[in-house]
């Protein structure tokens, strides 16, 4: 991948960091008896305004950095009420997702591979402690600089690569993989979608292989993606053509997987039972909806149901 | 999808500029605005400067400060005159919310023919989302001033303080203008919009909905409509409201306003004699759609925030209660150097 690519790319972590930082300022006004929102936000700020004294320079990502950081302190940066509802969504299904498991197989049980995990700091969070291990990998500017801000964490190690890599990654994850029986959970957020198929194929088929060694009771995935919802979708196809323009994004999956049947054929793995949500109806599920559309002024419903019910959040 | 007669008549129109007497002069067009010129008589608008400022902000350029603050003043004095019901007459084009997609408000024009030679109405939302809220909104505004009789601008529940600070135009002037004031100008003079208009006593137009406070047409005449929407109340209900499925009132997920099923709207129609209510609000993928048997919702904003892939329509309606649907697709936007934020918003 060229450095503009992979610049694009990181961009898109930015982004999302900003909407994060901004929904977990709703989520811990919404809910103010939960302490982990809160501390979770503090720890963003001990990342976002972490300062490399080894170096004199400021590298170009903790620019990025930086600049996220205005941007969430000042009034006059607003983010779309849909973005701040659909950011909220996002992390309080997939924090859903990862405690039901935690719940169910016991965190020592467990092994989490986090891919494009960039600035996601959910596993500093003290319940993730017990988990037997955490692998994040990310490109190595954002991994660096993870590992300089945040506390090492016994648990946590950090690959830092180009995921198109995929012979180079599997080298570097695979001797970092804990086995004997271990549940192993596959932490894949909007990342699948701005990989190659070929690639994301060859993936599939190493989590089937080498991580569980073919036993698909151990193998696990939580998987948030935009997903195409019927052939010529004219949000998916506006979508990839406004990523491609404005941010010079590829979205290799979404075009050419068409419906979520499809979707689901691509883990190639029949023994897997999954779980799969939109967005949509995982709010229209939850009983603080209100409180959550109400928290984030959203009065526009159909537009919303448009958007959300093209991600998905998917469970196996 | 356009008709061959509308295509006929794109292929002649020259936008907003009308053949007669309202050709334009490129003299007047190219004469710098003086003080003069912002003192005239505003019980006798100057259509010269009027006109120069409909070619500056069709070009999608903002006005002045100051001369938001003269415009503001104009409208506040033609729109105070109008009623909380507007009378149209017949023939007339309805249009639902436009949301600051400028360049599609100029497709609109090429699409359903120009003004003044056509009657328009429009049932609010034309700030907030888009990119372009105040060249709309401006634009809009300047046509109901140059040409009073010609063009009807109801209210929409984003014309308001409280919606507009939360979904981008408070922003945008900021942005445009570097204060708050040209965003005070105009949410001041959206108090002086008109909430509902009645197309030639049968077509009962507005932004929303049905409120279970009013009962019939006279009710909404009493209202006191110069104030930021209400959080509650008949004003609230009829910019907030949508038709349901479901019969009877229902409460809104929206959080203000009410659903209402087709019982409502059937009787609400038979007492006051009316056909159709033709309303905008929701966002509807082929621009219009039915609901009950005499409620049309119309969306004009194609392309919705400029990722939905949605269609835009307008209900055209002739003197014989003859009504045809104008679908049609996003314009192309031209390079915009003034817009900060240039994405969609999508999960990334």
């Amino acid at each position: 991948m060229n450095s503009f690519e992979k610049s694009n790319l990181q961009q898109t972590d930015m982004q999302s960091l900003q909407s994060r930082i901004l929904s977990l300022k709703k989520l811990s006004s919404l809910y103010t008896g939960n302490q982990e929102y809160t501390n979770l936000l503090k720890l963003y700020k001990k990342y976002l305004n972490y300062k490399d004294t080894s170096s004199p320079f400021l590298s170009v990502f903790a620019k990025k950095i930086r600049k996220v950081n205005r941007a969430t302190q000042s009034q006059l940066v607003q983010e779309s009420p849909i973005i701040t509802l659909g950011t909220m969504l996002r992390i309080l299904s997939i924090d859903q997702s990862l405690e039901e498991k935690m719940l169910k197989y016991g965190p020592e049980n467990i092994q989490i591979l986090s891919f494009g995990a960039g600035s996601d700091l959910r596993f500093q969070q003290d319940k993730y402690s017990k988990c037997s291990n955490i692998i994040e990998l990310d490109f190595k500017e954002s991994i660096d600089y993870k590992q300089k801000s945040l506390p090492a964490k016994n648990n946590i190690k950090y690959v830092a690569c180009d995921l198109i890599n995929i012979d180079e990654v599997i080298s570097s994850l695979t001797p970092l993989l804990q086995k004997k029986h271990m549940h192993t959970i596959i932490l894949m957020e909007c990342l699948l979608c701005y990989l190659p198929i070929n690639i994301a194929d060859a993936y599939f088929d190493f989590f089937n292989n080498v991580v569980t060694e073919n036993k698909s009771e151990l193998l696990h995935y939580v998987i948030y993606d935009p997903v195409a919802l019927s052939k010529n979708d004219s949000f998916i196809n506006i979508m990839c053509d406004n990523l491609q323009k404005f941010n010079n994004l590829q979205m290799y999956s979404l075009k050419n997987i068409d419906t979520i049947d499809d979707y689901l054929a691509r883990f190639k793995n029949k023994d897997l039972k999954f779980d799969c949500k939109n967005l949509w109806d995982y709010a229209a599920a939850r009983d603080d909806k209100q409180k959550l559309f109400k928290l984030c002024l959203v009065d526009e419903f159909e537009e919303l149901k448009l958007l959300l019910s093209h991600y998905i959040i998917l469970n196996s | 999808m356009i008709d061959n007669e509308t295509s006929k008549s794109l292929n002649s129109l020259h936008l907003l500029k009308g053949d007669k007497d309202d050709h334009l002069d490129d003299s007047i067009l190219q004469k710098p605005i003086t003080g003069k010129d912002l003192l005239f008589d505003h019980q006798s608008p100057s259509s010269s400067l009027l006109d120069r400022w409909i070619d500056k902000v069709s070009k999608c350029e903002v006005l002045s400060e100051e001369e938001v603050e003269k415009l503001c003043d104009m409208a506040k004095e033609v729109l105070n005159k109008e009623d909380n019901v507007q009378q149209v007459s017949l023939p007339v084009t309805i249009c639902g919310d436009v949301h600051g997609q400028f360049h599609d408000l100029m497709e609109l024009f090429k699409i359903g023919g120009p003004c003044p030679d056509n009657n328009y109405l429009f049932m609010g939302d034309y700030v907030d989302r888009g990119y372009y809220s105040v060249e709309t909104v401006t634009f809009l505004v300047c046509m109901k001033v140059r040409y009073p009789d010609r063009i009807t601008i109801l209210r929409g529940n984003h014309e308001s303080r409280q919606i507009t600070q939360v979904y981008g135009f408070y922003d945008e002037c900021l942005r445009k203008y570097g204060s708050a004031n040209v965003w005070r100008l105009f949410t001041d003079l959206f108090d002086s919009f008109p909430i509902t208009a009645l197309v030639a006593n049968k077509i009962f137009c507005l932004h929303g909905g049905l409120s279970p406070m009013i009962e019939n047409i006279d009710q909404i005449r009493d209202l006191n409509r110069h104030q930021e929407v209400p959080h509650e109340g008949p004003m609230c209900d009829l910019l907030w409201s949508d038709p349901d499925d479901r019969g009877g009132w229902g409460i809104s997920p929206r959080g203000a306003g009410f659903t209402f099923g087709q019982d409502i709207s059937e009787q609400f129609n038979h007492t006051n004699d009316l056909d159709l209510i033709a309303r905008a609000h929701q966002l509807v993928m082929e621009g219009f759609s039915w609901s009950h048997s005499s409620v049309v919702t119309i969306f004009s904003a194609p392309n919705y925030c400029y990722r939905c892939g949605n269609m835009s329509a307008l209900m055209q309606v002739d003197e014989s209660f003859n009504k045809k649907f104008l679908q049609f697709d996003a314009a192309v936007r031209p390079g915009e150097p003034t817009v900060s934020r240039k994405t969609p918003d999508y999960f990334l």
